[in-house]
């Protein structure tokens, strides 16, 4: 059996692959001054492709979270909408809008009676000055403590730089003032605690936010739809999560105010626009916590495990097909990269799209492509040069037992082949 | 056996009648209204609002709605009376493909797609509609020509007096009425400030909308005033207060008062201002009734005739 599946050369070939690969990945030099395409796709991953390209235009709208674009409220306006939203009997009210400083003291005041006269009302904040070796946040900001110290809050600082997209969210960060959850999963834990719970159970410090899609996904009030007091609105919000915040999706001109780069932008890769306002995302994590459809990240060692089985499947093949055919490898194993890299391409994709299996298939791509150079450089340069190498078979050699049998085998068949000539040129009527 | 197929007819009616499916609105921009059938009072659209696909649908000016029907997103605009049903359907056809047919796609784009620069530039002129540098504006001309609004909104199909102010200068004044395309129903040349037009003679569709403005030469212009034709029929089901208990109770003129108001809850300026006229003849020295018919007028930028009006009491 092991005979069958080990092949000395195709080991040794790919472990040498391997430390190829590891030099490649440490040695990281910054070439892109020479490459600006490089510099375009720095910020790009397979499953951009999934979620910009290949995702379905179906929606599924989620009938448990409802936002409101409000714009930038005056505070009076705020508490009306939280009174309006409050009386409809909503679950949560999640504000996306910080509330920074006092103003006036009076409709601050109103709008403090607005928050604290409903039980589960989230404020986004923001937290700052993290010591990087305990990792506490030292600051809390962008929310006064006359409104954050009365109801709950929760960050909402993204992952990410001015230019990345935003793919990761910290479920919950250690402050100098005790433990800080994210808005988005502080208004998920108040609206179902078993959800948040499964996250923190997880124990993960960052989580892969899995994007359902975009604002589409979700039932979107404009700020006058809710204080229309001619309008009943238990039938659309009753028991639900409203999120209240900056989307102004109808605006001409779509301002660039709080829009962020997600992997469901059209255009993957090279200069574009950001294409989702924050509080989409934060709809957009809360549903994945709420539904549990966290993105599947193997583990370091099935990942390593799996880069070696293709990596060492591949080498086989191509030095078969070496050993095989010298004149047309060249053109033979050229047409099986190209079908190979579509193959994996389209099975990341799949895993992705139908499993939330997230795989980095960068190592299993970039074995593929340095395996055709690999095999012909180790097979003329290597292993005809250094003699250790050469004296290794290509096979594992029989064990002792099974070798007796077949050369006991090998001889019987040929006894037998010769025994019926002797008989037929002996019996044979026609040449008596 | 007839026990199990009354069983199975039953199972299959009530499928049936359950799989009726509606439509769900996501969010609506401006006014868009739905009407459950033909003829019904038309509901304002909002945001979680579920449609029977049955009903009609059109949108108001600027106006549109984002729904979704068995998972398929479907925007809706323009001002025309559509079927839901019509709508739905056309958004079926563009159907879905499976996953693997979404990806052969992908692969077969991607290698199609590749603007190079010399395509750039030798087919520069199919790539000049994507970008341009420049915003769009605020300011819009300023309309010279004052139109006055009560000949906007829910127009009977009858005699209507089309009405504007007086502005200097000479020459006759142009007056158009277009459809929602910009085309002209009708053009008139008039010296006066005022129309009578008899709207149910003109090739108007019911369930269009319409505008009407002023022109008087190059640099005199009015707003494009938006208006529909409703029939008496429909003005009386969108107005009736018979079955509420305060409109029974009351006397008549203050049943006279509440109409009015409903008149113009419901968009029907022209009436609400007709019953008005008519109260006040009937009551000239009513100070209430004098009152409120100028504040329905303040209420549509006609200042000087509310002003006129309280003034006329005054003295």
């Amino acid at each position: 059996m092991l005979r069958r599946i080990i092949f000395p050369h195709s080991l040794i070939l790919t472990f040498l692959m391997f430390a190829l690969i590891w030099i490649l990945d440490v040695i990281r030099i910054n070439l892109h001054f020479l490459n600006p395409f490089n510099e375009s796709i720095r910020d790009y991953q397979i499953t951009d492709i999934v979620y910009s390209r290949l995702r379905e235009k179906r929606i599924a709208v989620d009938n448990r979270i409802v936002m409101v674009n409000t714009g930038q409220p005056s505070r009076d306006t705020l508490a009306l909408l939280v009174n309006r939203i409050r009386e409809a009997g909503a679950k949560v009210i999640a504000i996306d809008i910080m509330l920074e400083e006092r103003k006036n003291p009076a409709t601050d005041s109103i709008l403090l009676n607005s928050l604290t006269s409903m039980e589960k009302v989230v404020l986004a904040m923001e937290i700052d000055g993290v010591n990087d070796e305990t990792g506490v946040f030292s600051i809390q900001k962008s929310c006064n403590p006359y409104f954050c110290d009365n109801v709950y809050s929760g960050f909402i600082n993204f992952i990410t730089n001015d230019t990345s997209t935003v793919r990761i969210f910290s479920p919950k960060e250690m402050t100098s003032t005790g433990e800080c959850l994210s808005f988005p999963v502080q208004a998920a834990r108040l609206y179902d605690p078993e959800a948040a719970d499964r996250l923190f159970k997880r124990g993960n410090k960052v989580e892969e936010i899995y994007y359902f899609g975009n604002e589409d996904q979700f039932v979107q009030c404009e700020q006058n739809d809710i204080l229309d007091t001619t309008r009943n609105l238990q039938g659309i919000l009753k028991d639900k999560i409203v999120l209240i915040g900056f989307l102004p999706i109808d605006s001409w001109d779509k301002p660039m105010r709080d829009r962020h780069y997600t992997p469901l932008n059209a255009r993957y890769t090279g200069r574009n626009t950001p294409d989702m306002y924050g509080i989409v995302i934060h709809a957009n994590i809360i549903r994945m916590i709420l539904d549990n459809t966290y993105v599947i990240e193997p583990s370091w060692g099935l990942n390593l495990l799996l880069t070696f089985l293709i990596c060492y499947f591949n080498i086989h093949l191509y030095y078969q097909i070496f050993r095989r055919v010298n004149v047309p490898y060249h053109f033979i194993t050229r047409f099986l990269q190209i079908g190979e890299t579509v193959i994996l391409f389209f099975l990341v994709a799949l895993l992705f799209h139908f499993y939330r299996i997230k795989i980095d298939a960068g190592y299993w791509i970039t074995a593929l492509l340095l395996t055709f150079d690999a095999v012909k450089f180790y097979d003329n340069g290597i292993k005809k040069r250094i003699p250790l190498f050469n004296k290794i078979p290509y096979e594992l050699p029989l064990p002792a037992k099974k070798k007796k049998a077949q050369a006991e085998k090998a001889s019987a068949e040929k006894k037998s082949e010769e025994t019926p000539d002797v008989v037929k040129s002996d019996n044979h009527p026609s040449e008596k | 056996m007839r026990t199990i197929l009354f069983f199975l007819l039953h199972f299959c009616v009530v499928h049936y009648v359950t799989a009726q499916s509606t439509v769900m609105v996501l969010h609506v921009a401006g006014q868009v209204q739905y009407l459950p059938h033909y003829g019904a009072k038309p509901v304002n659209l909002a945001p979680g609002d579920e449609l029977d696909i049955k009903g009609k649908i059109r949108c108001k000016g600027n106006g549109s709605a984002r729904l979704v029907y068995e998972g398929t997103p479907i925007t809706v605009t323009g001002t025309k009376m559509r079927d839901v049903e019509e709508i739905v359907k056309t958004a079926a056809k563009s159907s879905e493909m499976s996953f693997t047919g979404r990806f052969f796609n992908f692969l077969n784009e991607s290698l199609k797609e590749g603007v190079t620069d010399e395509k750039l530039k030798k087919h520069h002129r199919r790539y000049m509609n994507k970008t341009s540098g420049g915003i769009k504006g605020f300011a819009t001309p300023e309309a010279t020509i004052k139109a006055l609004l009560t000949t906007t909104g829910k127009l009977p199909q009858a005699n209507v007096i089309f009405k504007w102010r007086k502005v200097p200068g000479s020459g006759p004044y142009l007056f158009v009425v277009q459809d929602a395309r910009q085309k002209t129903v009708a053009q008139l040349l008039l010296r006066d400030t005022l129309v009578v037009l008899d709207l149910d003679h003109l090739a108007l569709n019911l369930d269009e909308e319409y505008t009407w403005s002023v022109t008087r030469g190059e640099k005199d212009r009015s707003a494009q005033i938006p208006f529909e034709i409703c029939p008496a029929t429909s003005l009386d089901q969108q107005t009736d207060l018979s079955h509420e208990k305060t409109y029974q109770s009351a006397s008549e003129t203050e049943k006279q008062l509440m109409l009015a108001y409903r008149l113009e809850e419901e968009r029907f300026f022209y009436a609400a201002q007709k019953t008005y006229q008519d109260l006040l003849q009937h009551h000239p020295d009513n100070a209430v009734f004098r009152r409120m018919y100028a504040t329905f007028l303040a209420r549509l930028d006609m200042l000087p005739e509310a002003e006129t009006l309280i003034s006329g009491k005054q003295k």
